[in-house]
C-alpha cells in the first residue's frame, strides 16, 4: 500500500505516455494511401471531363491536350500503384 | 508575324470593316488572343458561322497554381527538415516523393486543361463563353450579337495594370444570359472589337 502511494507520488508531474514511442513513418502511411487514391480519382474525372469538353470545343491543338491528359492519367495510375507497393513493403 | 501577314489572314468579308477593328484584330496575336483561328469547331456552330476571335485567360492568372505545384514538389524535403525521422525510412521517403510528384503534376495538368477549356469566342453571329471552373462542372453560355445591349470592361489591381488583364462584361437584353470574359488579355481591345462588330452588324455590313 505504502509502495503504491510512493510510486504514485514519484510519478506526479511526469508524462504518462513517456514510454510510448510513435513511429512517424507508420503514421504517414494511411494518409498517403488516401491522398494517392484521391489523386487517381481526380485524374480519372479530369480525363472524363476533357472527353466531354472535346465534343463541345476543339481547336487545332486538341490532339496535344488529349495526349497530355492520357499520359497524365497513365502516369498517375502507375505511379500510385508503385507508391502503394512501397508503402506496403515499408 | 508582321501586321500585313496578319491582315492577309482576315477573310474578305471583314476586310472592309472599320480601321480600328482591323487594327485591333490583327495586332499581337498569341494563344490567348487569336483572331480567325484555323480548325476551330464548337458545339452548335452554324455551317457558315465564322469565328472572329478566340480569347483565353491570361497566363499570369495561373502563376499561383504553378507556384503551388513547385511547393508540393519540394514538400518531402520541407517535411524532412521539420521531422528528420522521415529520412530514416527510405521506402516511406520514396513513396512520399512519388506522391508529391503526382500531386504536383495533377496541379500543373489541371491548370493547362483549365487554360485550354476556359475559352471565350466572338463569331459573326454570337458571343460564346465556355467556363471550366473545376473538374466536376463546366458551363457554356452564348448570346446572339443582336441581343447585346452594353459592353463594359474592368481592369483591377496592379496585375491588371502591369499585364493588361481585365474582365469584359457583355450585358444582354431581356432574359438572355449575361456573359463575362474573365481575366482576359487586352480587355479594351476586346471591348472595341465587339463594339465595332455590333456597329457593322447593325449597318448590315456582315
Amino acid at each position: 500500500m505504502n509502495n503504491d502511494v510512493n510510486n504514485m507520488l514519484d510519478n506526479l508531474g511526469k508524462n504518462p505516455l513517456g514510454g510510448l514511442s510513435v513511429n512517424v513513418a507508420t503514421l504517414l502511411k494511411f494518409p498517403l494511401v488516401l491522398i494517392l487514391f484521391g489523386n487517381v480519382l481526380f485524374a480519372a474525372l479530369l480525363f472524363l471531363r476533357s472527353r466531354i469538353l472535346a465534343d463541345t470545343f476543339q481547336s487545332s491543338s486538341i490532339s496535344l491536350i488529349k495526349t497530355i491528359i492520357t499520359i497524365y492519367l497513365i502516369t498517375t495510375i502507375i505511379g500510385s500503384i508503385i507508391a502503394v507497393l512501397f508503402l506496403l513493403v515499408g | 508575324m508582321t501586321n500585313t501577314q496578319e491582315s492577309n489572314k482576315v477573310p474578305k468579308k471583314f476586310r472592309n470593316l472599320k480601321r480600328s477593328f482591323m487594327k485591333n484584330i490583327t495586332l499581337r496575336n498569341d494563344h490567348s488572343f487569336k483572331s480567325f483561328p484555323k480548325g476551330l469547331r464548337f458545339h452548335g456552330q452554324e455551317q457558315e458561322e465564322q469565328v472572329i476571335l478566340i480569347i483565353r485567360s491570361h497566363w499570369i492568372i495561373y502563376v499561383p497554381q504553378i507556384l503551388l505545384a513547385i511547393l508540393v514538389l519540394v514538400f518531402p524535403w520541407l517535411l524532412g527538415a521539420i521531422v528528420p525521422a522521415i529520412f530514416e525510412s527510405v521506402v516511406i521517403f520514396i513513396s512520399l516523393l512519388i506522391t508529391s510528384f503526382l500531386i504536383g503534376i495533377s496541379i500543373l495538368v489541371s491548370a493547362i486543361v483549365k487554360w485550354y477549356y476556359n475559352v471565350d469566342m466572338i463569331t459573326d453571329q454570337r458571343v460564346v463563353d465556355l467556363d471550366f471552373p473545376n473538374v466536376m462542372a463546366h458551363t457554356m453560355s452564348e448570346t446572339q450579337l443582336e441581343h447585346i445591349e452594353d459592353i463594359t470592361q474592368k481592369q483591377l489591381g496592379l496585375l491588371g495594370s502591369i499585364f493588361d488583364v481585365g474582365t469584359v462584361y457583355v450585358q444582354t437584353a431581356g432574359s438572355a444570359q449575361n456573359i463575362e470574359f474573365t481575366n482576359v488579355p487586352r480587355p479594351r481591345d476586346v471591348q472595341e472589337i465587339l463594339s465595332d462588330l455590333l456597329e457593322s452588324k447593325e449597318k448590315g455590313e456582315i
